[in-house]
C-alpha cells in the first residue's frame, strides 16, 4: 500500500478511529493486524516471510538473553547468518549469478548448467519483499543489542509490532527497539498536540513527495531515457533534479511515516535534517538517511574497529562501510560504485579537514562563512556527481550524462519540460514555506505576538484556519498531482 | 545503547491559545473558505492548473468540446490552447467556405484532437501550412483550410453523427475519417457494470440490414446529459471543479479500490429503477458484430459525403504495435476499398519504416514529429492520387 494511495487515504483514518475508540486493551493488536493488512496488501503470501523472520528473531533475542555470557555468540551469529542469507537470498541471489556468468563468459568458460541455455544468463525468478532490507537491518539491531545487554522484548505482539509498525515499514526509518518499546508500554491518552503535528507531517509529506518528487522525477526521467539526446543545460537540470527528487520522495515518505505513527502517538526517528546545507561529507551522513548512517555506524563501522585503530584502518572502514552501504542500495555494480564513491568522498574530506587545521594560512579562513559556504557548494556538486551514479541504470550511462555535464551541446528538450511543467510553481511555493519555516523559531525567541505571529506558529492557529489551510493543502496537492501514482524510490531497497 | 529519538518539548496546545469570542470564529468559519476558494482560483490561473476539462455532455453525441475553454493538457505532452468558438480543436473557420478554397475536414478521436501538442503542430495545422506552401510553389492559384473535428473518445458512430450535424454545414471537399485500432468496439453496447458504459451512441443491425442508432443508454442518462447551468459554468470557469474531474477521472484510472467504489455507487444509484437494471443486465437485442456494424458505418458516412459533393478518405492510425486483430481489420479495410473504390491510407507502413518510430509516439498518442509524419503521408496521397494542387 502506498502512502500517496487513495487506498491509504481510507485505511489511515480507518485505523486511528478504530485505535482511539475502541478499548485500549485492543490497541497494540489492532496496529499489528493493520500492519499486516498493510503489507499484505501489496503480496499476501510475504507477509508469511515477515512473520516467520519475526518467529525466528523474537525466538533467538529470548535465546540470546537467556543464555550464559560466553555462550551467546553463537546464537548471534546464527542469527547474523539467517537475517543476512536471506536478505542475499531474495536480494542479492539474481545479482550474483548473473555477475559470476559475466564472470565465467569473460575468461571464455560459459557456465553449463543442464536445461538452461548457455547464450543467457541464468537468472532466477525471485520476487524480491518489500522493504526486507528495513526489516533485516531492524532485526540485526534487535538481536546485537540483546546480546549487549539490552533486556529483550518478552511480549511476542509488541516485538511483531516493532517489526512490522507500518508506518515505518516499508522504507524505515530504522527504528530502535528500546525508544519504540518505551512508548509502547506509556501510550495511553489521545494527544491533540500530536495529532495537530501528525497532520502537519502528513501533508508536508504528500506535499514534496507528490508535487514536487513526482513532478521533478518527469522530468529527470525524460533526461535519463534519452541522456544522448540531451543537452549542456538539460544535464544539468536532470542532474540536480534526481538529488531533489530523491530527497523530497524520500522525507515525503518519512515525513508521512512520521505524522502516520504521531496519530497514534508514536514518535519515529526524524530521518532529514536540512541535508543541503551539510559543509562536508560528513556533516551530510549526520543529516541525510540519519537512521540508517547511524545504525551502520553503529552495526558495521563500530565493530570493524571505527576510528580507533589509526588512519589507514578508519580508511578502510570507512569504505568498507560505504561499500556495503552502496550494496545494500540495490543489487548492481553501479551501487557498490556509488558507495565506493561516497567512501572515498568521506575518506578525503577528513583528509582535507585535518590537512586545513595543519595549515596556519587555511586554518584562519576556516572559520569565514566563505569557507563554509564553499564547502556547501562542493557537497552539493559532490552529490549531484553521485546521484548520477546512483540514478543512472549502469555505468555506461552514468558517463554518458556526466559527459554531457561538461561538454557544451545544445539544450532544449529537457529545459522545455521544465517551463511546462508545475516544478517552477510548487518551488517557489516550497521555499516560501521554508522561509516560513525559519522564522518561526525566530518569533518564539523573541515571543512574537499579535496576528502575525499567531498565523506564523501553525500549531497556535485556529481550528477554522487550520482546517481551512489542510484543506487548500489538499487541493494544491490534488492539482499538482501527476498523472500516474508513482512509488516512492526506497521501495525498491 | 543511546536512544536516537528526539523529544518534542513544545507546550501543549491546549494550554496557550485562548478562547476565542463566538464571533471570531463564525467570521473565521464564513470567510476562510471563501478566500481560500478564491486564493485558490487565481493561484491555480496563474499556474494553468485545472484547465484539463474539454468536454460537456451532449444529447445527441454523448459528448462535445466546451467552446472557448483554454485547455492546459499536461496528462501525456503538452499544450495550451484555447477551443474555438465553435467548440473545436482548431482555429476559428466560418460555415460559408470562401471563394477558390479547397477545405479538408478531418474526423477522428484523440490522435486526431492532438492535446498532446501545442495546436500547431497537430497534423492539421501542419497538412494546411504544407499544402498551402505547395499551393504557393506550384502557382497554381489553389488555398486549403483544414478543419480538425476530431474529439476524444468518439467512436465511428459518433463521427457519423458529427458530420450529419455539424460537419457538413462547412461544406467540405474532402473528408479525412482517421481509424484507430478498437473503434469498432466502441460502436456496439456490450452488457457490463452500469458505471462504466460512458453515454454515447451505440449502433445495431435492423431486420433490413441497414445500421440504426440504440440510444438506451443516453435515455438512461438523460439527467446527467441535460445542460445544468450550474455545472456548464463551473466546467468553463472554475480550475477548481476542473481539478477535482481531473482527479476523478485519474483515479478511475489507477486506483482498483476507487472504481470499485464508484461501481458500487452508480449500481445504489441505477438499482432505484428495475427496468433500467434489467436493460443493464442485458441488451433487448442480440450482441452485435462490431465489425459489421463499423463498416456500415462507414458506409453511411461515405454516402452522406457523396450526396453533399465531397470525397471520403480513410487514414488507418499505424500499426506500430504489430497487433494481429488490428492487422486483421487493415488488410479487410484495404480490401473493402479496392472492392468499392474508396480511398484509403494506411499510415503502418510509413510509420514502421521510420528510423525514429519510438520518438513519433508519447505514451498513447502521437508526439509532435508522430503529427508530422501523419501529415507528410497524408499530404502526399492528396498531391500524388488526388491531384488536389491541379
Amino acid at each position: 500500500m502506498l502512502f500517496n494511495s487513495f487506498t491509504y487515504l481510507l485505511f489511515l483514518p480507518l485505523v486511528v478511529l478504530l485505535y482511539w475508540f475502541l478499548p485500549r486493551s485492543f490497541g497494540k493488536t489492532l496496529l499489528l493486524v493493520a500492519s499486516y493488512v498493510f503489507y499484505m496488501h501489496w503480496m499476501p503470501a510475504y507477509g508469511l516471510l515477515i512473520l516467520a523472520l519475526t518467529v525466528v528473531n523474537y525466538a533467538l533475542g529470548l535465546g540470546i538473553a537467556k543464555r550464559p555470557e560466553g555462550k551467546k555468540k553463537s546464537l548471534l551469529l546464527w542469527g547474523l547468518v539467517l537475517n543476512l542469507g536471506c536478505l542475499c537470498f531474495f536480494k542479492y541471489a539474481n545479482f550474483l549469478v548473473d555477475s559470476f556468468w559475466q564472470l565465467f563468459k569473460l575468461v571464455g568458460t560459459p557456465l553449463h548448467i543442464p536445461g538452461v541455455d548457455v547464450a543467457h544468463s541464468p537468472a532466477l525468478s525471485i520476487i524480491l519483499p518489500l522493504g526486507i532490507s528495513f526489516f533485516t537491518f531492524e532485526f540485526i539491531h534487535y538481536i546485537t543489542d540483546v546480546y549487549r545487554g539490552s533486556a529483550p522484548i518478552r511480549n511476542f505482539r509488541d516485538f511483531a509490532l516493532f517489526a512490522a509498525f507500518f508506518p515505518s515499514q516499508i522504507a524505515g526509518p530504522i527504528k530502535r527497539f528500546q525508544d519504540f518499546v518505551k512508548q509502547l508500554d506509556h501510550v495511553v491518552k489521545f494527544d491533540w498536540d500530536n495529532f495537530n503535528q501528525g497532520m502537519f507531517l502528513i501533508f508536508q509529506g504528500l506535499f514534496k513527495k507528490v508535487v514536487l518528487g513526482d513532478n521533478i522525477g518527469k522530468i529527470v526521467n525524460a533526461g535519463f531515457n534519452d541522456p544522448a539526446g540531451v543537452g549542456t543545460l538539460d544535464a544539468w537540470i536532470v542532474v540536480a533534479g534526481f538529488t531533489y527528487q530523491i530527497f523530497f520522495d524520500f522525507s515525503g515518505y518519512t515525513d508521512i511515516g512520521r505524522g502516520s505513527a504521531l496519530l497514534f502517538g508514536f514518535k519515529v526517528p526524524e530521518n532529514f535534517n536540512w541535508p543541503f546545507l551539510a559543509a562536508n561529507l560528513t556533516d551530510f551522513w549526520r543529516r541525510w538517511h540519519i537512521s540508517l548512517s547511524t545504525w551502520l555506524r553503529d552495526y558495521l563501522f563500530i565493530p570493524l574497529g571505527g576510528s580507533r585503530g589509526g588512519a589507514w584502518k578508519t580508511r578502510r572502514n570507512t569504505m568498507t562501510t560505504m561499500v556495503l552501504g552502496g550494496l545494500w542500495h540495490g543489487a548492481a555494480w553501479h551501487y557498490v560504485i556509488w558507495g565506493a564513491f561516497h567512501g572515498t568522498g568521506l575518506v578525503l574530506s577528513k583528509e582535507w579537514t585535518d590537512f586545513a587545521a595543519r595549515v596556519p594560512v587555511l586554518n584562519r579562513l576556516r572559520p569565514h562563512p566563505l569557507w563554509h559556504w564553499s564547502g556547501v557548494a562542493f557537497t552539493t556538486f559532490f552529490l549531484y556527481m553521485a546521484g548520477t551514479i546512483f540514478r543512472a541504470d549502469g555505468i555506461p550511462q552514468a558517463l554518458v550524462m556526466v559527459q554531457k555535464l561538461f561538454v557544451p551541446a545544445a539544450s532544449g528538450q529537457v529545459i522545455r519540460l521544465l517551463i511546462q511543467s508545475t516544478v517552477p510553481a510548487s518551488l517557489v511555493v516550497y521555499f516560501i514555506f521554508l522561509f516560513w519555516q525559519k522564522c518561526e523559531p525566530q518569533l518564539e525567541k523573541a515571543d512574537g505576538k499579535g496576528l502575525v505571529a499567531g498565523s506564523i506558529d501553525w500549531m497556535k492557529t485556529s481550528i477554522p484556519l487550520r482546517a481551512v489551510g489542510y484543506a487548500t493543502v489538499a487541493m494544491v496537492i490534488l492539482g499538482f498531482a501527476p498523472s500516474e501514482v508513482a512509488p516512492f524510490i526506497y521501495f525498491q531497497f | 545503547m543511546k536512544a536516537t529519538l528526539e523529544i518534542d518539548n513544545k507546550p501543549t496546545t491546549c494550554s496557550v491559545v485562548k478562547r476565542r469570542k463566538w464571533w471570531r470564529v463564525g467570521l473565521e468559519i464564513a470567510l476562510l473558505p471563501c478566500l481560500a476558494i478564491v486564493g485558490l482560483e487565481g493561484f491555480f490561473r496563474l499556474t494553468q492548473v485545472g484547465e484539463g476539462e474539454f468536454l460537456q455532455p451532449e444529447p445527441v453525441l454523448g459528448t462535445v468540446h466546451i467552446p472557448n475553454k483554454y485547455v492546459t493538457w499536461r496528462l501525456e505532452g503538452y499544450s495550451h490552447d484555447k477551443l474555438s468558438a465553435d467548440g473545436f480543436r482548431d482555429v476559428m473557420h466560418t460555415q460559408a467556405k470562401p471563394a477558390g478554397v479547397t477545405r479538408i475536414a478531418l474526423l477522428g478521436d484523440s490522435a486526431t484532437e492532438g492535446l498532446q501538442v501545442p495546436l500547431e503542430k497537430t497534423y492539421g495545422r501542419v497538412l494546411e501550412q504544407s499544402l498551402n506552401h505547395d499551393a504557393e510553389n506550384s502557382k497554381s492559384g489553389k488555398r486549403f483550410e483544414v478543419m480538425n473535428f476530431g474529439c476524444s473518445g468518439y467512436s465511428t458512430g459518433q463521427q457519423l453523427f458529427q458530420y450529419e450535424r455539424q460537419v457538413r454545414n462547412y461544406h467540405p471537399d474532402i473528408v479525412v475519417l482517421m481509424y484507430n485500432r478498437g473503434d469498432n468496439i466502441e460502436n456496439v453496447f456490450v452488457p457490463g457494470p452500469a458505471s462504466t458504459i460512458p453515454p454515447r451512441p451505440y449502433f445495431k443491425m435492423d431486420d433490413k440490414g441497414n445500421v440504426v442508432a440504440d440510444y438506451s443508454v443516453m435515455e438512461m442518462n438523460k439527467e446527467k446529459l441535460s445542460p445544468n447551468s450550474y455545472v456548464s459554468f463551473m466546467r468553463l470557469h472554475s480550475r477548481i471543479f476542473g481539478v477535482f474531474s481531473q482527479q476523478n477521472l485519474m483515479l478511475n484510472i489507477n486506483e482498483p479500490l476507487y472504481r470499485k467504489l464508484n461501481r458500487l455507487y452508480a449500481k445504489m444509484q441505477f438499482s432505484k429503477s428495475a427496468v433500467v437494471t434489467n436493460r443493464f443486465v442485458r441488451p433487448s437485442y442480440p450482441l452485435q458484430d462490431p465489425w459489421l456494424v463499423t463498416t456500415k458505418l462507414i458506409d453511411r458516412l461515405r454516402s452522406d459525403i457523396s450526396a453533399d459533393g465531397g470525397h471520403f478518405v480513410l487514414l488507418l492510425f499505424p500499426n506500430s504495435m504489430k497487433d494481429q486483430e488490428y492487422a486483421v481489420q487493415e488488410t479487410a479495410f484495404e480490401k473493402d476499398s479496392r472492392a468499392r473504390g474508396f480511398d484509403m491510407v494506411s499510415l503502418t507502413p510509413v510509420f514502421s519504416a521510420s528510423p525514429d518510430l519510438k520518438n513519433l509516439f508519447l505514451q498513447y498518442h502521437f508526439s509532435d514529429r508522430g503529427h508530422l509524419v501523419v501529415a507528410q503521408a497524408v499530404r502526399d496521397y492528396l498531391v500524388n492520387q488526388l491531384h488536389v494542387l491541379k
